[in-house]
């Protein structure tokens, strides 16, 4: 009698973990879910879930990534319903993670020693000054530049630029070159923010922000550099650049229809898969004149965090701790192509290697993007600036919706 | 004698159960949210009617509003043109009249939003490298990068879309009419034009204001269209009223002022409906 049940339930047990492994909490049985946000990392993770399990007999980890993750998990907090084990980027969305209180607290965890400190004071800033400790684990670092075509820079003799004067040269004279200089897609509005980064976070005072909350300053006093920049840029286009996506530019670039190509680090893979034979370097965008001053921008790709009244928070956090090991690391960034936020892991990827050097430095600075306030759609502000070209009414708008957004 | 409940009320009572926690429950959540500044979790407070009086001096609402309008007025005269000409054809005693009213429900049955990634790469794609190849300039760039034309294109599927359905209703109105009438007229010697105007088009007059009311309806609620084909862009030029709530509601941390924004919505849909079900029948009766 009571073996047919054990039976029973064995079955039970196989036929769930066959369904996907909904459910799954009978004795010993942890299933966790781990809430990812990066679509192209979902085979990796697949990969190391599958190492986890193996090692921790017991605990099945189940992926979740949807399309549009920040809606999905804000729209999952209003119903208290928060995942056992969260990635998220390190910009707007981790923020409002933190300060809607859902997430463990880990200041005093060892794990967060090993850690670039660089990285973990970026996530507390943009949690705000209201919240004391941290609250994630900084898995992986992006960087923000132009990617470029090295074999067509080799025939047209190019040379890396160091200044926004010479980044304008360099572009012209691909373009007298019988090349384009960029393929851009702003039709999808986020892709904007690369270059906008760029510029912003270089160009605007590194405590823009604090002044901004003080109402020392304003959007029209910095950023109509920022706009104009952004519209030169525009004229070294050639393609539908309003009636392109992401996907088609990396597609393009990849076929070589231009030279440089303003976007983050984790479009390279995608552009290699699309023409393997491709041969790529990265440089950060040298937003001024002030070739000392030019920073590469770069911000935390991947926060990890678990929720403050999880089900399995022993299991989750092991998980958690399982990620940052520098073994599971290095196959992370050797298949995404980002940098370790975790000291230990390199780069050696020829492509973003070029970057290494810059790190090192400490030459960076921080996406601008991260510390707008929540619902703040610059991208789509200034798609429509370039559409339409009005810079007063661009820079009024951006004030205007400041206000709006802080205020509530 | 003591009387048993009848047994309509044990039939009746779990469906008013479900209604009331799954529809009017919502529903009242999100009327009472309106009145604080609720971000969907965390701390919130009273704000009185402040989310309805920022809602009418808001530019991002207002854009919305009006692209809504634009749309929905549009497409509802289109829609109803052209599934009045379809029905009208699909009624006339042609061969295959049968496959092919089966043909033309084919949109409807498919999701919008598989038809509108569909759509976005003809537009984006296809049609452009076209226009190339032939040298018709004016299209070499998508139709959905241009803020001023990219509601065509939102147009153009929605009425694709939407016209299958209309359709179908039309035809049921054309199948009760009487075909004596049209013999009688025949002996009169009326002229098909006339046919249409004095028989065909009072007849199904009803069957034409129901369908002005639920195609309007529909529009003005136009949702995966959009999310398909522009996301709301360029800029907000193609954001309509329901996206705007969705996007800003739930990604933008304005959940409260949303609903206040929804509720204003809903109000507006329900007076529009009821306006157009007043006029039109009225000309029913007066036919």
């Amino acid at each position: 009698m009571k073996k047919s049940a054990f039976v029973v339930s064995v079955a039970a047990a196989a036929v769930l973990a066959a369904c996907g492994g909904n459910g799954g909490s009978g004795d010993g049985e942890v299933t966790l879910e781990f809430f990812q946000y990066k679509q192209e990392a979902v085979g990796t993770f697949d990969e190391l879930i599958a190492k986890f399990e193996e090692e921790n007999p017991g605990i099945t980890v189940e992926q979740n990534n949807v399309p549009e993750s920040d809606t999905v998990l804000l729209s999952r907090l209003t119903q208290n319903d928060v995942p056992d084990v969260i990635s998220v980027n390190g910009g707007v969305m981790y923020g409002e993670l933190v300060r809607a209180g859902v997430l463990t607290e880990v200041t005093d965890h060892e794990a967060l020693d090993g850690i670039n400190d660089e990285y973990s004071d970026m996530i507390a800033r943009i949690a705000g000054s209201e919240v004391e400790g941290h609250y994630g684990f900084p898995h992986t670092v992006n960087a923000n530049g132009v990617i470029y075509n090295k074999t067509m820079f080799e025939e047209l003799g190019l040379e890396i630029p160091q200044t926004w004067d010479e980044f304008i040269a360099l572009a012209e004279e691909i373009k007298s070159a019988g090349e384009t200089p960029f393929y851009s897609t702003y039709g999808e509005a986020w892709t904007i923010l690369p270059p906008l980064n760029s510029l912003a976070s270089n160009i605007q005072p590194d405590d823009f922000y604090e002044q901004l909350e003080a109402g020392e300053t304003s959007f029209s006093e910095e950023y109509g550099e920022v706009a104009d920049k952004l519209q030169q840029l525009l004229e070294y286009t050639e393609n539908d650049v309003f009636g392109s996506d992401y996907s088609r530019g990396n597609m393009e670039f990849a076929q070589g229809e231009a030279a440089m190509y303003m976007q983050g680090i984790w479009a390279i893979g995608q552009v290699q898969e699309a023409n393997p034979d491709i041969e790529l370097g990265v440089f950060p965008l040298p937003a001024t004149n002030n070739a000392e001053e030019n920073r590469l921008v770069s911000g935390v790709d991947l926060v990890l965090a678990t929720a403050e009244d999880g089900d399995h928070p022993e299991e989750a956090q092991k998980f958690v701790e399982f990620l940052l090991e520098e073994e599971n690391l290095q196959l992370y960034i050797d298949q995404q192509r980002l940098f370790s936020a975790v000291e230990g892991p390199e780069q050696t990827d020829e492509a973003i290697s070029e970057l290494q050097p810059v790190f090192e430095e400490g030459r960076i600075t921080s996406f601008a993007d991260h510390y707008y306030p929540q619902g703040f759609g610059i991208d789509t502000m200034f798609q429509n600036f370039l559409l339409e070209g009005d810079k007063a009414a661009l820079l009024n708008e951006l004030d205007s919706e400041y206000e709006r957004l802080s205020g509530q | 004698m003591k009387k048993k409940p009848s047994v309509y009320v044990w039939m009746l009572l779990p469906a008013v159960i479900l209604f009331f926690s799954f529809h009017t429950l919502p529903v009242l959540q999100g009327i009472f949210y309106s009145f604080t500044n609720f971000r969907g979790y965390g701390v919130w407070e009273f704000v009185g009617l402040d989310n309805y009086i920022r809602i009418f001096n808001d530019r991002n609402a207002l854009n919305a509003y009006g692209f809504t309008f634009q749309f929905a007025i549009v497409s509802t005269i289109l829609v109803n043109i052209i599934s009045l000409v379809i029905a009208l054809g699909l009624n006339a005693k042609i061969k295959f009249h049968k496959t092919l009213r089966g043909i033309y429900f084919m949109p409807n049955i498919l999701s919008i939003l598989i038809v509108g990634f569909i759509f976005n790469y003809i537009f984006s794609i296809f049609i452009p490298e076209i226009a190339e190849n032939t040298g018709l300039t004016g299209l070499t760039t998508s139709i959905l990068g241009s803020p001023d034309h990219a509601w065509i294109a939102i147009v153009i599927v929605a009425v694709w879309q939407a016209a299958a359905f209309n359709t179908i209703l039309y035809l049921a109105g054309l199948a009760t009419i009487p075909q004596d009438l049209y013999e009688a007229s025949a002996l009169d010697g009326a002229s098909k034009w006339q046919e249409f105007w004095k028989i065909t088009f009072p007849l199904i007059a009803p069957f034409f204001t129901i369908n002005m009311v639920l195609a309007m309806k529909n529009f003005l609620m136009v949702f995966d269209h959009i999310v398909a084909l522009t996301g709301g862009g360029p800029g907000r030029a193609t954001q309509s009223i329901s996206l705007l709530i969705y996007q800003d509601g739930f990604a933008g941390g304005q959940f409260a002022y949303q609903s206040a924004n929804a509720v204003i919505y809903f109000v507006v849909i329900v007076t529009i409906s009821v306006f157009q079900i007043r006029i039109l029948q009225k000309r029913e009766v007066q036919l």
